[in-house]
């Protein structure tokens, strides 16, 4: 019986995305499991459908607020009109990733996979890098397999703590090759720059105010 | 009451909007200092914002309304009579918009399939609103019973209860019998789903949809039903119970020392029902919101109830039955329920709906748990907050439940639902961690109640539930900066390792370390616990084991983490490894190719070992290899988990979740990694949360695939896609039984002493304490397999289920296999 091999867990693809990595740093790299299984996706999609309750009662508007609503930063930097949101297709219908926020520069990804996989098995799951330093910055992106794991998650994961700090959970349209590192003037996420408040988990206070010469300014 | 509208929508709205207030303030006290043309973008991003800022000065009456209805019995400080009566009155002022009449029906529709709690109260405004206007009444019968007949085509149970609840709290306004019909004709369908032996579960499901409306339907206004015919629709009820084959496994505790025999939840409402009915029927539990209204309803318009057909064909999958479960049972002072009482009953079913309905927003859930109290009769629990030892000051005859307990304990009954709760256990955790945040004063005692009871009767709970257990307490404590009361289990430290107790403590703060890390973990951990966060667990790394001498062929070793490291050629690393066998050959070793597989692995773990990516990247890089390594010899995928396991021994957690993704790669089969856990790790490793893990996460892999090429087959695929999955589905079958038997065998042979469970010197205690951890396990896999294998066999009758009367002989011969098959396992 051992191995009889006809059916497998699925063949795996692999992608290594954080390949400008400088050499010689302490960086995350990220994985991607993507099992494919060896069954016509209709299958496994019919799966899901059965476990995913979207019965029609929950097309009427509930009477009590859903806690896996995107929040508005989509619709935000999308600068579209309201016709066009009509007419374009959703980008998050489906999504199955997540952007995690107000991380510990310190928490491992051990510790975001011990959390998180409490919702559905990872598929992968990408640490947010600072531009320059190639160390963690506080936030990632966690995907799922499916969407229904990444609703729950933002149900029964977003607003709870992980390493002692309230994560931010946000659905995602996707990962994208780059979207990995912070885009703040100093290679962080933007909101450290300017923080008002101390911080230990995040680099103290705000960048900018941090005073001395400001880590890349070089770039500017 | 005069300027109710205004103070109250006030109010509402503060509370409501908290949040999003404090939010909005700051971001409005940003925006104040921001140069012009920030705030021009600005303006765009948050303009939700600025227009609530100019509020309309005329609001919206259905606006209006469904703020009303909606914050109905929600706040003490408001008569919820004075709301009933102006709802009602606006209603019935309003009544000519069609806007309001489509918006209120929709609106209580999704109510009472949202917010279970409030039904009695939305019953009564329609009652009150009904004697004002009938047209109302009839609206909303015809509405509620074309949706009532849409649940039932579907099979929505729980929906199809609520609706169902709702009709019968309105029996005041229907005439004749009202729901009787209704009820004897669901009372039929159990009998006749009985008579077939009730397998799905579906017929005690049903009787206990018929049976926990009659408390709904008794306490409202008094309408045609009579308490005879209730009585007697119990007594026929009563006569269709058939047990449920798998019932005996789903019991929470097992042993001699368990807390209460297991109870069924329908059996135990049958019951309570009975000694209602000899007591006549109080159901003090129940608010009775249209008692001031009496006069008034008695002399309203009644209506024709519409008929509602039963359904012919009967779809959805098993319904396990519901097994009682509390974790204030027996103590000092009844602060839930008696589990025999019809409260008990009403209020599980009514919180458990609450919290099974609500898992899109856990703090709305867990607001209206806080809030129990409210939306059942006044007086009905303790005071909010009451410390449990001022409960013998409650005078004679009062109430002795505690709001916070009742809640509590709902939740908990869900973490310990077997086979398995209705959403993910995360979500059950987040709701108790909210609960916990609303009232922490409140409830973090009865919590600390909670989980010493759970605790003190870890000897005899399922092994599925004690790894909830530790699941559970871990996370809730990150949530709460890991205090915990640990200095009172100090003695128990003193127990032997393998001792449940003393199992339970080591694999908790395992589970603590693996959110967090070991330093912070044993900073919250008195000194005695120092023994469980040894030093290794510290380290950044483990140690390379190739370093230290005493063992074979440490040169070797690191020369070959130095050829993966540096991506040498494949030929390099297969000369090297090559070498290494012959020299093993040589030296006349058993086994000489396992040196080189041990060594290949441990290096891959090492260089792997910063991170989860890391190692899947080597692995990603070596995934030839390493399949061609697992293929040598029918040991060798053992051998591949083994080595892994031993290289994080000290964080096996991260070990079982390279192994887990080793599996995804393929590199392993399922049935390797169970044979490791089984067969070679040692009883020892019975009692470790990881092992639990690995075979817990492995067999229900296996379960799921087979479950998907199952459903496949009744998929419209082209048929040679249906002849493919036809075929994975029985290599799926065939390699899950496989499975299964090899753990059974396993597990069975540590039971009945075939295989001496411990390394030598094992105590005598010892090793009765790890033959009945083998029991355990046997118990929770014995209960996946025959839940699959049963599932398996309502596939086969059902699943030809259209063509089921043409293709009779088909069914028969598949069904005749399919035993057989089974017959062979066992």
């Amino acid at each position: 019986m051992a191995g009889s091999g006809l059916v497998t867990f699925g063949r795996i693809a692999f992608l290594l995305t954080g390949k400008t990595r400088l050499p010689g740093t302490c960086s995350r790299q990220t994985f991607e499991l993507t099992i494919s299984p060896t069954l016509p996706t209709s299958i496994t999609k019919s799966a899901a459908a059965a476990t995913a309750d979207m019965s029609h009662h929950q097309q009427h508007q509930s009477t009590v607020e859903r806690l896996d609503r995107p929040s508005t930063y989509y619709d935000k930097s999308g600068k579209r009109t309201r016709d066009d949101a009509a007419n374009k297709e959703d980008p998050l219908k489906d999504a199955t990733t997540l952007y995690v926020g107000n991380l510990s520069f310190y928490t491992t990804e051990e510790q975001i996979h011990e959390l998180f996989s409490k919702c559905g098995e990872i598929k992968r799951l990408v640490m947010g890098l600072d531009r320059f330093a190639k160390t963690p910055c506080g936030f990632c992106f966690v995907e799922y397999y499916t969407h229904e794991d990444a609703l729950d998650c933002m149900k029964y994961i977003g607003g709870t703590k992980l390493d002692e700090r309230i994560v931010r959970t946000d659905l995602d349209p996707g990962f994208k090759e780059g979207r990995q590192y912070g885009r703040g003037k100093s290679g962080g996420q933007v909101r450290d720059e300017y923080r008002e408040d101390y911080d230990a988990g995040r680099g103290g206070y705000g960048r900018s105010l941090q005073g001395g010469k400001e880590m890349g300014s070089e770039y500017d | 009451m005069v300027d109710r509208g205004g103070r109250y929508e006030r109010d509402n709205r503060d509370n409501r909007d908290n949040r999003d207030n404090r939010e909005r303030d700051r971001g409005g006290f940003r925006d104040g200092g921001r140069p012009q043309h920030f705030k021009k973008r600005r303006y765009q991003d948050d303009d939700d914002r600025d227009y609530r800022q100019q509020r309309p000065r005329y609001e919206d009456p259905m606006v209006r309304l469904r703020k009303d209805v909606l914050a109905i019995a929600e706040s003490p400080l408001i008569k919820v009579e004075d709301s009933i009566r102006s709802i009602a009155k606006s209603l019935s002022a309003h009544w000519d918009h069609e806007a309001i009449r489509k918006g209120f029906v929709t609106l209580i529709k999704t109510l009472v399939v949202e917010q279970p709690f409030k039904i009695p109260f939305v019953a009564a405004i329609v009652l009150c609103a009904n004697a004002q206007k009938h047209e109302i009444g009839k609206l909303v019968l015809d509405e509620f019973a074309a949706q009532l007949q849409n649940y039932l085509d579907n099979c929505e149970w729980r929906n199809f209860k609520l609706t169902l609840r709702f009709m019968g709290s309105v029996s005041c306004m229907l005439d004749g019998e009202g729901v009787a019909t209704l009820l004897n004709d669901l009372a039929n369908l159990t009998g006749d789903l009985a008579a077939e032996g009730g397998s799905s579960g579906l017929s005690e499901e049903l009787s206990f949809v018929v049976l926990i409306t009659i408390p709904y339907i008794l306490t409202s206004a008094p309408g045609g039903i009579t308490e005879e015919f209730l009585t007697t629709l119990i007594e026929r009820l009563e006569g269709m119970q058939v047990p449920s084959a798998v019932e005996p496994l789903l019991s929470p505790y097992s042993g001699p020392n368990a807390p209460y025999p297991p109870m069924n939840n329908t059996t135990l409402l049958l019951n309570a029902l009975k000694d209602e009915a000899a007591s006549g029927f109080k159901f003090e539990i129940l608010a009775r919101p249209w008692e001031p209204f009496l006069a008034e309803l008695e002399a309203a318009t009644k209506h024709f109830f519409p008929t509602i057909t039963m359904p012919t064909a009967l779809e959805g999958g098993t319904i396990f039955p519901k097994v009682y479960f509390s974790v204030f049972q027996g103590a000092v002072h009844e602060t839930v329920p008696l589990q025999t009482s019809i409260s008990s009953s009403i209020l599980r079913d009514s919180i458990g709906d609450t919290i099974g309905l609500l898992d899109f927003n856990r703090i709305a859930c867990a607001r209206f748990l806080i809030d129990v109290d409210c939306y059942f009769a006044p007086n009905a629990f303790l005071k909010r907050a009451t410390p449990f030892d001022k409960i013998p000051e409650v005078s004679e005859g009062k109430s002795t439940w505690k709001p916070e307990d009742v809640c509590v304990d709902a939740i908990f009954t869900n973490i310990f639902q077997l086979p398995q709760p209705e959403h993910k256990l995360v979500y059950y955790h987040a709701t108790l961690t909210e609960v916990c945040k609303l009232a922490p004063q409140a409830v973090a005692p009865s919590l600390g109640r909670a989980i010493r009871y759970l605790y003190r009767n870890l000897e005899s709970m399922d092994v599925e539930l004690r790894y909830r257990f530790i699941d559970w307490f871990a996370h809730h404590l990150s949530n709460f900066g890991y205090t915990w009361k640990w200095t009172e289990w100090i003695p128990d430290l003193e127990l032997s390792k393998v001792h449940p107790r003393r199992s339970f403590i080591q694999e908790a703060v395992e589970k603590e370390i693996r959110l967090s890390f070991a330093n912070r973990v044993k900073s919250t951990l008195p000194e005695q616990y120092c023994e469980l966060v040894p030093e290794d667990k510290e380290k950044e790394l483990p140690d390379f084991k190739f370093e230290s001498d005493d063992i074979a062929f440490p040169e070797e070793g690191k020369q070959l983490l130095n050829l993966i490291r540096q991506k040498a050629p494949n030929e390099e690393v297969d000369t090297l490894m090559n070498a290494i066998t012959d020299a093993a050959n040589n030296k006349g070793l058993p086994d000489p190719s396992k040196y080189a597989r041990d060594m290949y692995m441990t290096c891959i773990c090492h260089i792997g070992a910063k991170s989860l990516s890391h190692v899947l990247s080597c692995i990603e890089r070596c995934k030839e290899k390493l399949t061609q390594l697992g293929q040598e010899s029918s040991q060798a995928q053992r051998q591949i988990v083994g080595t892994v396991m031993r290289y994080w021994a000290d964080q096996p957690g991260i070990g079982a979740n390279v192994i887990d993704k080793l599996l995804n790669y393929s590199i392993l089969t399922p049935l390797s990694v169970i044979e490791w856990v089984v067969l070679d790790a040692g009883g020892e490793v019975l009692p470790r949360g990881h092992a639990w893990e690995m075979v817990n996460t492995t067999t229900r892999k296996v379960v799921l695939r087979t479950r998907n090429l199952a459903s496949a087959r009744g998929e419209d695929l082209p048929e040679e896609q249906i002849a493919t999955a036809e075929q994975q589905h029985e290599v799926a079958k065939a390699e899950q039984a496989e499975l299964f038997k090899v753990v059974m065998e396993g597990l069975g042979r540590y039971e009945d002493g075939g295989v001496v469970v411990g390394k030598e010197g094992t105590s005598g205690e010892d090793v009765e304490l790890l033959k009945w951890w083998a029991a355990s396990w046997l118990r929770a896999l014995k209960r996946q397999r025959d839940i699959e294998e049963a599932e398996e066999a309502m596939r086969v009758s059902t699943g030809s289920g259209a063509g089921a009367m043409d293709e009779d002989g088909d069914e028969d011969k598949e069904g005749g296999d399919d035993e057989n098959a089974m017959e062979e396992e066992v």
